[in-house]
């Protein structure tokens, strides 16, 4: 049996759109507001020019010239960029990058499942729903790094996690198990972030809908898939979205945890360590912009193919469309 | 089924008023420099983590030396972090920092970008000096930093267990059996890839005749007394004398391994002995360890240098003032007090024979012996790069992903390319 779209669900969309029909204020005024609303994102804008634009910029036209001890950088073209891709660093450049789309992919995977699922839990009423909220959230409230050290101690040959699972790997000693012990912590730590924002999504959802699809007799797992699912999905696709966005810049986990031992360098560790460690600046600002490019590509088509409605807004068109 | 209604729950209202709370009090920690003396004229940067008591120091010399006042900034404790702060004054050329407290192998780098102020050698390095201490500010024949503390690997082993001490690898492997006995392992380094791994390799390649950088600045690292030094630590993995865990040591891991009782032999700097004689359950070794110079190859090993010394950057504008306290804190007495203090070696030869100095930290005997036969880590501008690509290489070694002639090959070429242009 299929559940009708309910009315109310029809009606949402239905206002959003009727306010754009009615007939708007006049001419005189919009411009008037359009000026004001210049006037008030001016600061803003001047901000993020200031943090965003100028350093990006100075990133790429850094990348163009190259790093001598001594004296001022001399312009090479896009020659650090071909050490990158297929030069001498390609090795390193293309293993980095494999690993961070692998770590990208399962952890953004797991983590949506998880994330769902504990905010199905979350959302849920029962005793002691308070604890376990808390509880769901308390990896997210942990700085990265303190959870890096943490699970770098449980991970230890002689540490927690071994002595669990009464096994005696060496978490830091081989390929797998290293990668495994950074997506395993990624996914403990910011799962509750996807369940935070799945959670908001769902606090959206009329209760209504359900207790008619109910009536109508619906089985739950029916209810999930025509109600829940179609009406979180904005929420969703917002926290693929900025898990994948975060995960493609992964730095501080895998730094603190492997150092990049055994094949686990992310694109953001060899910017760091060409930039401010070894101090080539233009080498690390040539990786720097591939990598802000491939994250910008990324963002890009994630929102073309999955994620059309996602600046609709929350219960907005993207909510009732199928 | 649903209980909120529209709108933040009392829940989520606290949540925001926590992480509010949380901006504003990490937005009031931004602070700008220590100010406490506004009339000093010098600023000596200095880590956190030197286990001494610097500010007493620097209160005698201003006692004394009241037209040269030093006001003190500390910096990050981790070594990475200290020396990103350096970098970005010196790249920024303030001379906001006169005095930089730095290790050992920042000296060529920091020396070839321009960085420091030459200093005088018969000042800073004179005959009072150790000579392997004095190597390390040295670059390029000139010397740009005072040397202070220094220090170098040693052996420790379980003296209750062997009486002879290994002086070779041979020795050493030929005492693993009695690890096993005693359902120990026999021997660890550090092997996680950080900086302490180019110190093992450093190490384990000079002990067999190699060199990773010859004196001209030359990768020399494909040849095969480096093999066979690579070859002892890739074996000890094959063979089992070397536990797996230890891929993932750094000092304080194998310091804690040993002390529990689970080695037989270490290499550790002399920080390890003072913290495994302390009385209490932490350690389970007081008295039943000593420590000896490294064994190496076909003899004697070679130990590679720590250590930090003092340096002056070439940006400051209060250069006599800065060399005055230079030498005050490299002086005899002053090093004397830091030794005493910190139980850790420094570069003043004649402390080596201070009767009651050596009785209050036995440890320092075998380490000024072990400070005759010593190499520096691989000296070049580009030292980052060049201990980067050590790490890389020796550890996929270490952990069996590439043979050593694999390795050696791979670092000789990655080498070659990241001092192309030194």
């Amino acid at each position: 049996m299929t559940v009708p779209p309910p009315d109310a669900l029809r009606a949402r969309p239905r206002t959003a759109s009727g306010t754009r029909g009615r007939t708007g204020p006049g001419r005189g005024e919009r411009a008037v507001e359009r000026r004001l609303a210049f006037w008030l994102l001016l600061p803003t804008l001047v901000a993020l020019g200031l943090i965003v634009a100028y350093p990006v910029t100075r990133a790429v036209v850094r990348s163009v010239f190259d790093d001598p001890i001594r004296g001022d950088p001399d312009f090479v073209g896009f020659a650090n960029y071909a050490e990158a891709l297929w030069g001498f660093e390609r090795v390193e450049f293309w293993n980095a990058f494999a690993n961070t789309v692998l770590f990208t992919v399962v952890t953004v995977t797991i983590e949506t499942l998880l994330g769902l699922a504990m905010a199905l839990v979350m959302h849920r009423a029962f005793r002691g729903r308070g604890i376990v909220r808390v509880a769901v959230l308390l990896p997210w409230a942990l700085p990265t790094a303190v959870s890096a050290v943490m699970w770098g101690w449980m991970l230890q040959p002689d540490g927690v996690v071994n002595a669990l699972l009464g096994t005696d790997i060496v978490w830091g000693g081989s390929e797998w198990p290293a990668k495994w012990s950074i997506i395993f912590a990624e996914v403990w730590k910011t799962s509750p972030f996807v369940a935070l924002l799945i959670l908001a999504g769902l606090q959206t959802i009329p209760p209504h809908l359900y207790e008619a699809a109910a009536i109508d007799g619906a089985s739950a797992w029916k209810r999930f898939t025509s109600i829940t699912l179609p009406l979180v999905k904005p929420a969703l696709v917002v926290a693929v979205l900025f898990r994948t966005l975060d995960a493609l810049r992964m730095y501080d986990l895998p730094q603190i945890l492997t150092g990049g031992a055994n094949n686990t360098d992310t694109l953001s560790m060899l910017v760091v360590q060409a930039a401010t460690s070894e101090l080539r600046q233009g080498y690390g600002g040539a990786l720097s912009t591939i990598t802000f490019l491939f994250v910008f590509l990324c963002a890009f088509l994630l929102i073309r193919t999955i994620g059309a409605n996602v600046f609709a807004g929350f219960g907005g068109e993207g909510g009732a469309r199928r | 089924m649903a209980t909120s209604g529209p709108g933040p729950g009392p829940w989520a209202r606290r949540l925001a008023l926590v992480v509010a709370g949380a901006v504003f009090a990490t937005s009031g920690c931004a602070g700008s420099l220590p100010g406490e003396d506004a009339d000093a004229v010098v600023t000596f940067a200095v880590t956190r983590a030197s286990g001494g008591d610097m500010g007493a120091i620097i209160g005698h010399f201003n006692e004394a030396n009241p037209d040269a006042r030093v006001r003190v900034v500390y910096l990050a404790a981790a070594a990475d972090a200290q020396r990103n702060a350096l970098v970005q004054d010196l790249q920024a050329r303030t001379g906001r920092y006169d005095v930089l407290y730095t290790d050992a192998v920042w000296t060529a780098e920091f020396a070839a970008r321009g960085w420091l102020e030459p200093l005088d050698r018969e000042r800073f390095a004179g005959p009072g000096i150790l000579p392997a201490a004095a190597a390390t500010g040295t670059y390029g024949g000139e010397l740009y930093a005072a040397p202070f503390a220094t220090g170098t690997g040693m052996l420790y082993y379980r003296s209750d267990l062997i009486d002879d001490p290994p002086t070779t690898w041979a020795e050493l492997i030929a005492a693993c059996p009695l690890a096993e006995e005693h359902g120990m392992d026999c021997y660890a380094g550090q092997f996680a890839r950080y900086e302490g791994l180019t110190v093992n390799a450093t190490e384990a390649i000079a002990s067999a005749g190699g060199r990773i950088i010859d004196e001209d600045g030359g990768v020399a690292v494909d040849s095969p007394e480096a093999r066979a030094g690579l070859g002892f630590l890739v074996d000890g993995f094959e063979q089992g004398y070397i536990p797996r865990a230890a891929l993932t040591y750094m000092e304080d891991e194998a310091r804690l391994a040993f002390q529990r009782g689970d080695l037989l032999f270490m290499r550790n700097w002399a920080f390890a002995w003072p913290a495994m004689e302390e009385p209490g359950p932490e350690s389970r070794v007081q008295g039943r360890f000593d420590a000896v110079p490294l064994p190496g190859h076909e003899g004697p090993g070679t130990g590679t240098l720590g250590g930090n010394n003092l340096a002056l950057s070439a940006y400051s504008g209060n250069k006599a003032e800065a060399l005055r306290f230079i030498e005050f804190v490299q002086s005899e007495a002053v090093q004397r007090r830091w030794m005493a203090e910190t139980n850790t070696p420094t570069s003043w030869q004649a402390n080596y024979e201070d009767e009651e100095l050596m009785a209050a930290a036995p440890h320092l005997v075998p380490q000024r012996r072990a400070l005759d036969a010593v190499q520096p880590r691989p000296v070049s501008p580009r030292y980052n790069d060049v201990t980067n690509a050590v790490q890389k290489h020796v550890h996929a070694a270490l952990s069996g992903e590439k043979t050593v002639d694999e390795a050696v090959a791979d670092l000789q070429e990655e080498l070659e390319w990241a001092v192309r242009d030194t």
